[in-house]
């Protein structure tokens, strides 16, 4: 564990390696047709980790988080949530979860989309309080209250009826961070959260996410392109190429001694791009 | 008064076709009267329409194939074949397998049921233009299937369709006048019994279409204004 404070960052305070997995890749694979997206993934993300996924696009960073939200399903291997299956199809016939099981997993998920997909015909307030009242069945004042919470924390507060479209794609954004949050998730997914969006406005986006990695012990999973980022949040990178993992370490490692040939050539291909 | 003699000298006094404000006014009551039946028939076939609408595209969306495959025909029927002959259907058909409806009831399902094949197609359209991404939301979000229609998609589908909507209540209204063919008492029906009466046609037309027109060109100006407000 690395004691410079300055240097870790917004990192969790356990760090990787230190607790249990919440959440494996059992050597998964998942084909598109005649396109192998993931060949073989392995790996385990530990409760209270921010974990990056870094890579070139189409090298099935962002498919990882889809498998485990179950908006895809694996074609072969493993993925397990807190020990038990998750998605995939056990060898030897194993028990598969049923339904309601997934759903139970699903509800300890949060995930943020490049797209926003805020409802367009709903105030921030009813983005903010239709799941947490419906799925979680708060009170409506319940709801409201951590509504009006979240969005101070996302520095949005007097903006809750206001309809999406009103917005900026930033506050757009943040909306969505927020409303994830409101189902009190304990893995967070972001999914190139800051690719739709003005360059100048990145930065307001990313802030936020850092609190939240500051303030809870959430566990993150990030695809992203912004590496200061990756590097300032992440306990543990993980370099994605060709549906593998191709290098994961430290960002210490991955962004200033990458091992991996391929890992050098993508970060000294995306500095050049800027 | 403008006169039209036609250039035939015998009978020419009976063709002359010239304005008699005093018959008109003779017209206007019974006119007005069928005025509101056409109102009403428009209402409750389109509510029938906008309803029907929605179990079409229910059907369509099963997941089973062999009422997808029955809906489809259905609707391809419904759409395809002339509206007068679902009125004769309706009207002298059914009556021999005990289905007896009131000329208005008639009217009001044949013409709702044949605009909910339009209205279907509508929200199709407004349906195919959600983005995936917020069924995905919906899901990430732990909404049930039924929760995420009910507060997601279908408010969506509504608000994307309503200026479609507009114009399907307004050829409905128009349509209204076939029912002439059954006698409903509406505007056409009315216009046309009176002329029958008299021989004398050019009032009671006229005043019937300046009816139509008092609901048909505000109407359409609120759904053209919709339309300009939707493509913003």
């Amino acid at each position: 564990m690395p004691t410079d404070q300055a240097d870790q960052g917004a990192r969790s305070p356990t760090g990787s390696g230190s607790s249990r997995p919440i959440l494996q890749y059992v050597d998964v694979y998942k084909r598109f047709g005649d396109v192998e997206v993931l060949r073989g993934l392995s790996i385990d993300v530990h409760e209270g980790e921010r974990l990056s996924l870094i890579g070139p696009s189409g090298s099935g960073k962002t498919t990882v988080l889809r498998l485990a939200m179950t908006l895809e399903e694996p074609t072969d291997g493993l993925i397990l949530y807190d020990g038990r299956l998750l998605a995939g199809e056990p060898k030897g016939g194993g028990d598969r979860p049923s339904r309601r099981a997934r759903r139970q997993m699903a509800r300890d998920f949060g995930m943020v989309f490049q797209q926003f997909n805020l409802f367009p015909h709903m105030t921030v307030m009813r983005n903010l309080t239709e799941a947490p009242r419906r799925v979680l069945k708060l009170q409506k004042d319940e709801a409201a209250q951590r509504a009006l919470n979240l969005l101070e924390q996302v520095g949005l507060a007097g903006l809750e009826y206001r309809y999406p479209q009103q917005l900026s794609g930033g506050q757009q954004q943040r909306v969505a961070i927020a409303r994830a949050l409101a189902m009190q998730p304990r893995v967070m997914l972001f999914d190139e959260i800051t690719s739709a969006l003005d360059p100048e406005i990145v930065g307001e986006v990313l802030a936020v996410v850092r609190d939240i990695a500051l303030e809870t012990s959430t566990t993150m999973l990030i695809v992203t392109h912004e590496m200061r980022f990756a590097r300032h949040v992440s306990d543990r990178v993980v370099m994605f190429d060709g549906g593998v993992a191709v290098e994961a370490g430290p960002p210490e490692q991955i962004f200033d001694a990458p091992l991996e040939a391929r890992t050098r050539d993508f970060l000294r291909a995306i500095s050049h791009g800027y | 008064m403008s006169t039209i003699t036609l250039p035939t000298d015998q009978g020419a006094h009976l063709l002359a076709i010239s304005w008699q404000w005093e018959f008109a006014h003779r017209v206007l009551p019974d006119l007005l009267e069928a005025l509101w039946v056409t109102v009403r028939v428009t209402i409750f076939a389109s509510v029938l329409a906008v309803t029907a609408g929605w179990v079409w595209l229910a059907l369509r969306k099963t997941p089973f194939l062999p009422v997808r495959a029955a809906s489809w025909l259905m609707l391809e029927f419904i759409r395809d074949t002339p509206p007068l002959v679902h009125l004769f259907m309706a009207f002298y058909v059914f009556p021999i397998y005990g289905v007896t409806w009131s000329p208005f009831m008639v009217g009001v399902v044949v013409l709702g049921v044949h605009y909910s094949s339009f209205v279907s197609e509508v929200y199709r359209g407004s349906l195919a233009a959600i983005p995936s991404g917020h069924f995905e939301a919906a899901r990430v979000l732990g909404l049930s299937k039924l929760r995420t229609w009910w507060s997601v998609v279908i408010p969506q589908v509504l608000r994307e369709s309503l200026p479609a909507l507009g114009n399907v209540v307004l050829a409905l209204m128009k349509e209204t006048a076939l029912l002439v063919a059954i006698s409903v008492p509406v505007l056409m029906t009315v216009a046309q019994r009176a002329g029958s009466r008299s021989f004398r046609y050019l009032e009671p037309l006229t005043v019937a279409a300046l009816l139509y027109l008092l609901f048909t060109i505000p109407f359409g100006l609120f759904v053209r204004r919709m339309e300009k407000r939707h493509a913003h």
